[in-house]
């Protein structure tokens, strides 16, 4: 059975309903708001582009943007950080000789976060928080002694569930101390400030 | 016949432009509300003279409670499991509670000179404008004693370190065998560790002496005033 050829045709060459007929109007209007869209798609991205030093999405690879947005969130993962890494000081002991692992695993990734955030402090920031920078710089090497510690005090000979419940306890309150002085860095050179 | 339900043309409702243009308004408002990277405030420079003045009397008082502790965990041989306890903890305070004050000593080591060109810079910036003054002034005198705090720091750093390590061999050789401070090897590590000990107290006074006498210098002239 042949098909019928009026079945064959586009329907875009088909006989318009009559809503369509009577749009040349309707067509126009649509255009118009179309245009006025992107108007305020413009207006939208000067917006963002005001505030948003680094321009559109995506951010270009290289250095970290030094935005607000971003020392904020770079500020609440070292602070997320810490406390994963006073997490695992509690509970390493449960993983038996994968504890230390554990623990030295979640301190690396704290350096990885402090130093993800330092990226995102600005010139000036950097400059006026040379001397605080340096000091926290300072406080996770001290931290990290405490790893290499352990090791000395299990060389020394003392039982190494006694000397790895020393060396959690230590790094446990030392991270707080550290993250404290982290903090008030932080308010004190305004990361994060509009 | 007619389109299919998909490719029918939508109807848009002529209230949308009143509120298209509301829209539109409202974010050229906001644009001209938004800030710019430049116009952040200054960070507010930190008080160093106070603050490293209650860092060191901090560590001060811990190193002194650690004395303390070693010599009553060395005042009797066999040492009661009590004093060793005690002496346990006061080691891990010493290592927590000193925490802040050898980060710092490490921050002035790495950062040598320029740790204390922020320390001047800083006090060019007080809002007391008679210390501003001073500091200025006497920017000589001030240089000489932040040299002095450096060193006195670093003194103290170097002599934390074998304190500590005296401190925590000490407690592992008593751990293992309580008797152990009758050893003449270890009677040798209790008398330098107390040492070394008495060292890092003594660098903390001093630094305190030199954190004074900084005051001493910004510290309006009151006789000349009166003169």
């Amino acid at each position: 059975m042949k098909p019928n050829p009026k079945e064959l045709i586009a329907p875009s060459r088909l006989e318009a309903p009559a809503t369509c007929r009577r749009s040349g109007l309707s067509a126009f209007r649509s255009s118009c708001q179309v245009l006025g869209l992107a108007a305020l798609a413009i207006l939208s991205a000067g917006l963002l582009c005001a505030q948003v030093p680094w321009g559109y999405w995506p951010p270009p690879a290289g250095p970290a943007p030094t935005t607000p947005m971003a020392q904020r969130s770079a500020q609440t993962t070292v602070q997320s950080q810490v406390t994963w890494f006073q997490n695992s000081t509690q509970t390493a002991s449960n993983y038996g000789d994968g504890g230390y692992g554990i623990v030295w695993q979640q301190f690396q990734a704290l350096q990885g976060a402090f130093n993800a955030f330092k990226g995102t402090l600005t010139q000036r920031q950097l400059s006026a928080g040379a001397n605080e920078l340096a000091e926290l710089d300072a406080g996770l090497g001290i931290l990290e002694e405490a790893f290499t510690n352990y090791q000395q005090d299990v060389a020394d000979g003392q039982s190494s569930t006694s000397a790895f419940n020393n060396m959690c306890q230590v790094l446990r309150q030392a991270s707080g101390v550290w993250l404290q002085e982290f903090n008030s860095d932080c308010s004190r050179l305004q990361v994060g400030w509009q | 016949m007619g389109l299919p339900a998909t490719v029918q043309p939508a109807v848009y409702p002529s209230f949308h432009w009143p509120a298209l243009a509301l829209v539109g308004a409202g974010l050229v408002l906001l644009a001209g509300c938004a800030t710019k990277p430049d116009d952040y405030k200054a960070p507010t420079p930190r008080e160093d003279l106070a603050e490293y003045r209650q860092v060191a009397v901090d560590a001060q008082k811990v190193v002194k409670a650690t004395l303390q502790s070693l010599e009553r965990t060395v005042a009797r041989t066999p040492c009661p499991p009590r004093a060793f306890k005690a002496f346990t903890k006061d080691v891990q305070r010493l290592e927590v509670d000193s925490f802040k004050v050898r980060a710092r000593a490490q921050a002035i080591r790495t950062r040598g000179h320029a740790y204390f060109e922020q320390w001047q810079e800083h006090l060019a910036s007080v809002q007391d404008p008679e210390v501003r003054k001073l500091a200025e002034q006497r920017r000589d005198r001030l240089q000489e004693r932040f040299a002095q705090i450096d060193l006195h720091t670093q003194q103290a750093r170097e002599a934390f370190q074998p304190f500590m390590a005296g401190l925590r061999r000490l407690r592992n050789g008593l751990e293992n065998d309580p008797a152990v401070t009758g050893t003449d090897s270890m009677k040798a590590l209790i008398r330098t560790t107390r040492d070394n000990g008495q060292k890092v107290e003594a660098r903390l006074t001093a630094i305190l002496g030199e954190l004074d006498a900084v005051a001493a210098i910004l510290r309006p002239d009151k006789t000349a005033k009166k003169g």
